[in-house]
């Protein structure tokens, strides 16, 4: 009796373990597939942002690294309501929107502020 | 350089550390010639703010001398005299712009740590954990100041570094706090906590037109304070406050409340002790006895001014009492570059002379001990002034000589 229900639970353990795993590696490789769209608004002009998108070495800083341009699924310009700058909507796969929303802020602060911060005290 | 190294709950030290460089364009490297410990930092010496790594350097009120500055640094110069905000605003993002400086969108690196927290990201602060951006402070002597043209505050030579650090943070704070009360003649105000932000607040709350200030506090000698700037007080462990500030209001209540204390307050209700449980615990990240307290206080349509530090989550929010006597609740981190300038001008004037709030005077070495006397309320501290010792041991300026005078007349 004893050992049937030790197999029993060893069993549904394993087959509980099994869904699981189905489900996050599925649902992980949704998200892969699916982009992930977030938006910023940027004080400024939309043609300043224009011709920085379209700069690939501008672009590249703001992505951080090279394999990330591939990953972008959309990008979209628009004018923000009462000249309050320009909304730049980005669509990436393969990186989560808190990743994408740091490429976004990268832009921002380099067209906004002309540097990308740091709390660095020294060169690294 | 020497600077005071956090290392853990109630743990500084002064260490030698690398000196800051400059590492963006906008950036200047100033010598630290003033610092002081804010009742802020005291949080993070007690452990309450959370993302604080050993080894970060501390303090968010400095002045100094530029040594040196970025390639893009067009109003500031080496050599110049300034005091520099405690937040850090890049002056060209919407919030900029609006002159919500503490509310820049650009320059805190580690914003996606804040927007999880809060939603949005605020400016970065200096020496205030990597929440808040990661800068190293100014307690040290020199210091990276980033947006070097937006911060800095040139200092006239007439008026020394006593009267100007405290532009960097306390008495903007407090000033913004009174502003934010609306104040109209005949106004009654009653502030919470009589430290160095209480204190400016009272007299900011005067210079504003208040007609009548009262101060709550159990520390005698900052009550004492409190009354030289012609406040009332109410000291809070001889008398129920809510019956006293009841009275003194002929019935009506304050016209607004300003909680200059925070999420450290201290009480005997059972919610100050049940606050002070759940904190110890790590369920509860802020103790607002002295909020609850306020908006109870407030007269009907009323004005909640909250600049005491609060760092997440509260309970036991009376909401109920806010809505039913239609409070406005304003708060936030000050605006600092807003109010420096036209502070200073107060000071050139001899309107006020921040001066009187300092209590202490050391060098950079002292401020283990200050952080001990601050969080213990001994010694009758209430504010220091700390000069790197290269800076006093070396060099003896018109910067120095009021300090020296005004300890000489202390002892």
């Amino acid at each position: 009796m004893n050992r049937r229900n030790t197999a029993f639970s060893l069993f549904a353990a394993g087959a509980a373990a099994g869904l699981t795993l189905t489900y996050v590696t599925r649902s992980a490789r949704a998200r892969m597939r699916k982009p992930i769209a977030q938006a910023m608004t940027i004080a400024t002009t939309r043609d300043r942002v224009e011709s920085f998108v379209e700069s690939r070495d501008q672009m590249l800083v703001a992505l951080g690294n090279k394999r990330r341009l591939a990953m972008i699924d959309r990008l979209e310009l628009h004018d923000a309501p009462d000249g309050r700058g320009t909304e730049m909507h980005l669509a990436m796969r393969g990186i989560g929107k808190y990743e994408i929303k740091d490429v976004l802020r990268r832009v921002k602060a380099l067209l906004e502020a002309g540097e990308i911060p740091t709390g660095r005290r020294y060169a690294a | 350089m020497k600077a005071v190294i956090w290392h853990g709950t109630q743990d500084v030290r002064v260490e030698r550390v690398q000196d800051p460089e400059v590492l963006n364009p906008h950036d200047a490297i100033l010598r630290v010639t003033a610092s002081a410990i804010c009742g802020s930092d005291l949080h993070l010496y007690n452990g309450y703010m959370p993302t604080m790594k050993p080894g970060d350097v501390l303090g968010h009120e400095f002045m100094g001398i530029v040594e040196a500055t970025g390639p893009e640094v067009r109003k500031v110069r080496v050599g110049d005299r300034v005091a520099v905000p405690f937040n850090i605003a890049c002056g060209s993002c919407e919030p900029c712009m609006r002159e919500q400086w503490s509310l820049c969108d650009n320059s805190n690196p580690n914003a996606a740590m804040a927007e999880r927290l809060y939603g949005y990201s605020c400016a970065a602060l200096f020496g205030y954990s990597h929440l808040f951006g990661g800068y190293s402070g100014g307690q040290a002597e020199y210091v990276r100041v980033p947006f070097a043209d937006v911060g800095c505050l040139q200092i006239p030579d007439e008026i020394d570094d006593e009267r100007a650090l405290f532009l960097t943070d306390i008495f903007p704070t407090g000033y913004m706090a009174a502003e934010n009360c609306d104040i109209k003649g005949g106004d009654v105000i009653a502030v919470w906590g009589c430290g160095p932000v209480g204190q400016f607040a009272i007299r900011s709350a005067f210079l504003l037109g208040a007609d009548d200030v009262i101060a709550i506090d159990r520390i005698s000698e900052r009550l004492e304070m409190a009354r030289n700037a012609g406040a009332r007080t109410i000291h809070f462990d001889e008398v129920n406050v809510l019956d006293a500030l009841f009275e003194m209001t002929g019935g009506r209540g304050p016209d607004a409340c300003i909680d200059c204390v925070g999420m450290e307050a201290h009480g005997r209700t059972p919610d100050a002790v049940i606050d002070k449980a759940k904190q110890a615990m790590r369920l509860e990240l802020d103790r607002a006895h002295v909020l609850r307290l306020a908006i109870h206080a407030c007269g009907k349509g009323g004005t909640l001014s909250v600049p005491g530090v609060y760092g997440g989550f509260i309970d036991k929010m009376p909401m109920g009492t806010i809505f039913e006597k239609g409070l406005q609740l304003r708060t936030g981190q000050t605006h600092t570059h807003r109010y420096m300038r036209p502070l200073l001008e107060r000071i050139r004037r001899g309107e006020i002379d921040p001066s009187f709030i300092i209590t202490h005077h050391g060098t950079l070495e002292d401020a283990p001990k200050y952080y001990q006397l601050m969080a213990n309320h001994e010694d009758n501290f209430v504010k220091s002034f700390l000069r790197p010792s290269a800076f006093t041991q070396g060099e003896v300026s018109r910067h120095t000589r009021r300090g020296q005078e005004m300890t000489a007349a202390r002892r």
